[in-house]
């Protein structure tokens, strides 16, 4: 057992050297003509306002340029949180075979309004304020802010949680973890849907100079990345419900 | 270049953090580190100019600390070094 | 000495934060630690690669009126890149949550050492 703990401290320190004479043949930071700058970002950032409407290059490169991309990393999203759920859920499963306990009952024990004056009160002046910066974040995002639609779905997925941390699984302002499984799917199916709506009007999948509408192309653009970014958006936050959700599930005691 | 020394002083801090949420004995003290840690790497992106970045980061941060706790309710806090 | 702190020191500074992953990884026996050591590791990476697309006088990838021209801007190729890693990140997160509510459950324990003798039982 020593030595395999020294032998592994060793990978360790020799990786960390490898590591560090290979970092000083790196380009120097700072350095304008490196090649991870001289290539393709360059298009990015002198055409992106002309070709796609958006202010912000990261929002262009994100749901234009490499909208494909894009589409994958949703894809992942909504499949880890899948994932999560039905190892969560199959576990809890296993445990109550016995006991003819229905998986919809389940866990629903946490309905006791558990948060004291102070948290409800805060809560009750955070939730809105969190909610109206989630969609503004969403509707500022192409419009020269930071932001978009996956960091708009996170803040909304916040706002609910919060909720269901204070007034517990009973919230009023609240999705179910089915529902936002649910939910999860539409957003993913949101954005390919834009893309097949491109190919059906004879483009290339995701080009929204396409559509046949009378606008010009960077507007064209600029409402297929609103498009994909409400799809997104919807995938990021359910996803996150649905997780959490999921972990919070009370143990069945009974 | 005076950003570089903040630069390089942020990520000084977030290795102590880091380092700290690693060698503590208690899970939850281990989880809070864990929140600067991530709360450090906000400051770092935002000194590198990734506005996008930093701010997928904050949120993102405090969702997984939520995760963390939430799961650390069906675990045992305490850790061996 | 200036010259070494501008160019190379804050990628040494970044690969030590990486090396912490490895080290946390093989090191540490709680499950949970590993986990922490395994974002640790992803941030390093993030970090890594938003050091590449640093330029000197560049501002923040956002586009301003009447500055124009690729030498203004930090290349935004990276944060794009990153940013959707950072949140597929709090969705593996999840994933790798689960798995360890699901060992915990079935052994009652995420110490390595007596997680390996309650299995051999």
């Amino acid at each position: 057992m020593k030595f395999v703990r020294a032998g592994a401290l060793l990978v360790v320190v020799v990786m960390t050297v490898v590591l560090f004479i290979g970092a000083g043949a790196l380009p120097a930071i700072y350095n304008p003509q490196s090649p991870a700058s001289t290539h393709v970002s360059d298009r990015y950032i002198e055409k992106s306002v002309e070709e796609t409407g958006s202010l912000n290059f990261v929002t262009a490169v994100l749901a234009d340029y490499r909208g494909y991309d894009t589409l994958g990393e949703t894809t992942v999203i909504f499949t880890a949180g899948l994932a999560a759920v039905v190892l969560l859920r199959s576990a809890q499963k296993a445990d109550s075979r016995g006991k003819k306990v229905p998986l919809a009952k389940a866990g629903k024990g946490m309905s006791e309004r558990f948060g004291t004056i102070v948290l409800n009160t805060a809560a009750r002046f955070v939730i809105p304020f969190v909610t109206l910066y989630g969609v503004y974040v969403l509707v500022g995002g192409g419009e020269g802010n930071p932001g978009g639609g996956f960091q708009s779905g996170a803040v909304l997925a916040i706002a609910i949680i919060i909720s269901r941390l204070v007034y517990g699984e009973g919230a009023a302002f609240n999705i179910s973890g089915d529902l936002a499984l649910i939910l999860a799917g539409i957003g993913t199916f949101i954005y390919a849907f834009v893309g097949v709506l491109t190919l059906l009007w004879g483009g290339n999948f995701l080009e929204y100079g396409i559509a046949p509408f009378l606008m010009s192309a960077a507007e064209k653009h600029s409402l297929g990345i609103s498009g994909i970014e409400i799809g997104v958006t919807l995938c990021v936050m359910a996803t996150i419900i649905a997780i959490f959700d999921a972990l919070a599930r009370k143990e069945e005691v009974s | 270049m005076p950003g570089a020394f903040f630069l390089g002083f942020l990520v000084f801090l977030m290795a102590v953090t880091g380092l700290s949420a690693l060698f503590a004995r208690d899970l939850l003290a281990s989880i809070i580190m864990f929140s600067a840690f991530s709360y450090f790497a906000v400051l770092t992106y935002l000194t590198m100019g990734a506005p996008d970045v930093a701010f997928t980061e904050a949120v993102v941060g405090v969702v997984s600390t939520t995760f963390f706790i939430v799961a650390l309710r069906r675990m045992k806090r305490g850790s061996s070094k | 000495m200036r010259e070494l702190f501008t160019e190379h020191l804050i990628y040494w500074l970044i690969l030590f934060l990486f090396m912490l992953g490895p080290y946390g990884m093989i090191f540490k026996k709680n499950l949970v630690k590993k986990l922490m050591s395994m974002n640790i590791m992803q941030v390093a990476v993030i970090l890594f690669f938003l050091a590449l697309g640093q330029k000197t006088g560049g501002t923040i990838p956002i586009n301003l009126p009447g500055l124009i021209g690729a030498e203004h801007y930090i290349n935004p190729l990276p944060h794009t890149l990153m940013l959707t890693a950072i949140v597929v990140s709090l969705a593996t997160l999840g994933v790798s949550l689960g798995l360890l509510l699901t060992v915990q459950k079935r052994y009652g324990t995420l110490e390595e050492d007596e997680l390996l003798r309650r299995m051999n039982q």
